[in-house]
């Protein structure tokens, strides 16, 4: 058997696709590209991948993975070529290689990186928000609501912490607008690290919701873009992409 | 202009990937280069619209024209409907997210009545006036197709004009004609002047109505001298060498029909009395075995899609079934893409195909008789009997089925409570064939499930003269079948009348019942067919603000020589053949197949397809 792990990134015109939808796509292009994919045994022989984190509808990335398994080595950059000319031009694979742990991409993700764009209908100061952020930041615990799909598919809502799974925040001004949004009285950047992955994981909605609630900043619109994803390793977090990760 | 969507409007609405475009295989063009602008609309969501064969075909079609754009819209949910308005969106396109008021043509497929309203309310979206008499020079022309297009009045006040059949050459010499006339900056008016000739083209507004005391059509006429009077609907006589799509979008969220499509044939030989289909894509044509493997190839290669499906009105009666399905199952499996085969008659061979063909699990298997006895199914010429129902369960139930869906209608023509307990008396016969096969050769847990629609009477059909029954007397037959329905494997599903109702008002509606449709709409009437956004009390009082009988239209029997609304349109079938057809239903009397003999409906005149092929089998058409 011959893995590979690809990374990958997923741009505007896929942003509000599942992830389930998104597996498809890949699925689909596989059977494009004629790759020598391994099918799962069985009664609906699916294409042997795993992938890292699901990114949430409505978001972009720059660093998504997954992992293939082959059923004939084949040169990382070919693969990655091949598999680029079947894809959505929403979808493009920026980095491949061989991949010799055993280890599941999506349990070994620890942690990630996020661009938060958000936009207030209140007019805040640069350096309003930096103070309200700042306060928000420097308390011992953070707690917001969770909603939580019950067995019965009812929505209920249980109070989670999430102070320890904010691993750093940087609070921008924005440069420039994107279309459609200028309407909104002010607006900043985000660069956020949060804890990621099976163990701990705090989705950045949650995160504005805190920002909304106890930081007295009303959100009313925002753009989140995935920026990096990073993989424990000996107790370090690297790239996904990184040689030991491969290893 | 672009409309823009922001994020946290697409993320407050289900499925925002509905309208988000930009999937595989989706044209990308640059407007400013092209010389027309076309809307493919479809009047029902994305998932329902993209699983339609007919609009893939001419999507791709009209863009294989350089000059020609064709973009896809389908009718915004309810959801997004609400956001659009709140914000000024009007309609807009998937591929370049423009404006719809600002294309050239605003086309709409017309494949169930209970999707008018819907129509109206694209238009609305677009801005667009709803009547046609409203719209002024440079907006864009609304124009219409599909099966329920061979009766345009119901939308005759809304539509600049029709194109009655098949699509694929009519709408390229449409697109020819636009791109002279606009060239010479000429009026509104003088476009429609100069398509009106062209086969298949119905320009209502050219034309007018005049009613008898007692409701009925006195006359359709022509306003100027010079106007086609009779309508002949379009045909492709050699289906192998019409365009057929190389690629067809692959969208990223799931749609009804999610696979790649082949078409194998158009037509029906078989002449089932109460279905339209049946007699408006008369004649039967085929494409060889050898065209449509070159078609599964390409396509799979363009789509990647896991499941192949062959499709046609009845599958069976491919001549080249056998050649084709062996070769596509060799040259798919290695690729791991499934062949799926719906509406095939159930004989052994057809058994055997789908064991190897599906790896489905063996639950359900669908049968439609239609009626519950052989009197009623001689009636309508469903040329099934009760033995090879029976067979054919019967193999199924050896070959490890354990599950069986029959198919009914109820209202036909000349039905008895007793064709009504005749659903119920087939259904326990079909339990205890299953019990006939040895415990060790049959699967566990049996179970049949009986569904009843309500049945329809549709303009080119023999029957296109007979009432509906009324809405008491279905539910009535519903409760009757209910109580007769008793063994424990049975279940029984059956259709609310009201929708039916409705779908025979404008099934055969006339121009008058246009307003109908606009009051209806101005109640808030929209998505008809979805269950939950049905409004029949509303349906009820715009009726009766427009002072239009409903049971006029439905439930009324005609006369024989009653003017109908569609008689200026041409589908090829004559309407002595139906009338015959209508005499011989009320004999119980049935009509042979087109493969056995040809009966003369008509069709023969289009000089293509099954009429060719089987002539000296048995005389010629010998219409009158």
């Amino acid at each position: 058997m011959n893995s590979l792990r690809i990374g990958f990134t997923r741009g505007e015109g896929v942003k509000f696709i599942s992830h389930l939808d998104l597996m498809k796509v890949f699925e689909r292009a596989i059977r494009r590209s004629n790759l020598p994919i391994a099918y799962s045994q069985g009664f609906n022989p699916h294409p042997q991948m795993v992938f890292g984190l699901p990114l949430a509808v409505g978001m972009t990335s720059e660093c998504e993975c997954a992992d293939f398994e082959l059923t004939e080595e084949i040169a990382p950059g070919q693969f990655m070529e091949r598999l680029n000319k079947s894809l959505p031009e929403a979808i493009r694979i920026t980095a491949a290689a061989h991949k010799s742990s055993k280890k599941n991409i999506m349990a070994s993700i620890a942690g990630a990186d996020y661009v938060l764009e958000i936009f207030s209908d209140e007019d805040i100061s640069f350096h309003t928000a930096k103070q309200r952020v700042g306060s928000l930041l420097n308390r011992e615990s953070i707690k917001v609501l969770k909603e939580a799909k019950g067995k019965d598919r009812s929505t209920a809502f249980r109070e989670v912490e999430i102070r320890p799974l904010i691993l750093n925040i940087e609070l921008e001004p924005i440069e420039c607008r994107p279309e459609g949004y200028e309407i909104f009285q002010s607006a900043f950047v985000i660069k956020a690290g949060f804890k990621a992955g099976s163990e701990a994981n705090l989705r950045p909605e949650l995160f504005i919701n805190a920002l909304c609630e106890q930081a007295n900043i009303s959100v009313v619109a925002s753009r989140i873009h995935r920026k990096a994803l990073y993989v424990c390793v000996g107790g370090r977090m690297i790239d996904p992409m990184d040689e030991a990760a491969l290893i | 202009m672009q409309v823009i969507l922001r994020d946290e409007l697409l993320q407050s609405v289900e499925k925002p990937a509905r309208y988000t475009g930009g999937e595989l295989n989706a044209f990308v063009k640059n407007p400013a280069e092209v010389d027309i602008r076309f809307a493919f609309c479809f009047p029902d969501t994305y998932e329902v619209g993209m699983s339609h064969l007919g609009m893939r075909i001419l999507y791709g079609l009209l863009n294989e024209r350089v000059d020609t754009y064709c973009e896809r819209v389908f009718a915004p949910w309810i959801d997004m409907e609400a956001r659009m308005r709140e914000n000024k969106i009007p309609l807009f396109s998937l591929e370049s997210r423009e404006p719809v008021g600002n294309f050239d043509f605003v086309g709409f497929t017309l494949q169930y009545e209970m999707s008018y309203t819907n129509v109206l309310n694209m238009l609305d979206l677009a801005g667009i006036p709803l009547l046609r008499d409203d719209r002024k020079e440079g907006q864009p022309f609304v124009c219409a197709g599909g099966p329920c297009a061979y009766n345009p009045e119901p939308l005759a006040d809304f539509v600049d004009f029709f194109m009655m059949g098949e699509g694929e050459e009519i709408i390229n010499e449409v697109m020819d004609a636009y791109k002279q006339w606009k060239s010479e900056k000429a009026s509104r008016n003088d476009f429609l002047n100069r398509i009106v000739s062209i086969e298949g083209i119905y320009v209502p507004g050219f034309y007018s109505f005049s009613y008898n005391e007692d409701g009925t059509i006195k006359a359709f006429e022509a306003l100027r001298e010079g106007y086609p009077t009779k309508i002949r609907k379009r045909i492709i006589g050699d289906l192998d060498s019409v365009y057929y799509p190389d690629k067809m979008v692959v969208p990223y969220l799931s749609i009804v029909h999610d696979r790649t499509t082949l078409e194998l044939f158009r037509g029906c030989t078989r002449g089932c009395r109460f279905c339209q289909a049946g007699f408006v894509y008369r004649p039967v044509r085929e494409r060889t075995p050898a065209r449509l493997k070159e078609m599964a190839n390409r396509l799979q290669d363009s789509t990647g899609y896991e499941e192949i499906s062959l499709i046609s009105l009845s599958t069976s009666d491919y001549s080249g079934l056998p050649e084709l399905t062996s070769s596509l199952l060799d040259d798919m499996e290695a690729k791991k893409v499934n062949l799926a085969l719906p509406s095939l008659r159930i004989d052994s061979f057809s058994l055997e195909l789908m064991e190897k063909a599906q790896k489905v699990r063996k639950s359900g298997l669908t049968f439609a008789p239609e009626a519950g006895t052989q009197r009623l199914r001689d009636v309508i010429n469903k040329g099934v009997t009760q033995e090879d129902l029976l067979n054919s369960v019967g193999l199924a139930f050896k070959g490890g089925w354990n599950g069986v869906k029959l198919y009914f209608m109820i209202g036909l023509p000349t039905e008895t409570m007793e064709d009504v307990e005749g659903i119920a008396v087939l259904g326990k016969k079909v339990v205890d064939e299953y019990y006939q096969v040895p415990k060790d050769s049959r699967n566990r847990r049996l179970e049949v499930t009986i569904s009843t629609s309500s049945f329809v009477p549709k303009p080119f059909t023999p029957f296109q003269w007979e009432p509906q029954d009324s809405m008491d007397t279905l539910r009535e037959k519903q409760s009757y079948l209910k109580m007769r329905i008793k063994d424990k494997h049975l279940r029984y599903n059956w259709h609310d009348p009201e929708t039916s109702f409705l779908e025979a008002v404008f099934a055969r509606g006339d121009r008058r019942t246009g307003r109908v449709l606009l009051r209806a709409w101005e109640l808030g009437c929209k998505f008809d067919s979805w269950r939950e956004h049905f409004k029949f009390d509303e349906w009820m009082n715009a009726f009766e603000d427009c002072g239009i009988d409903p049971a006029f239209y439905a439930n009324r029997k005609r006369g024989y020589d009653e003017v109908f609304p569609w008689d200026h349109i041409d589908v090829g079938v004559s309407k002595g053949f139906l009338l015959r057809e209508n005499g011989r239903a009320q004999q119980e009397e049935i009509t042979p197949n087109c493969m056995t003999s040809c009966s003369g409906c008509g069709v023969a005149s289009f000089g293509c397809g099954i009429c060719i092929d089987y002539q000296g089998r048995k005389g010629g058409d010998g219409d009158e």
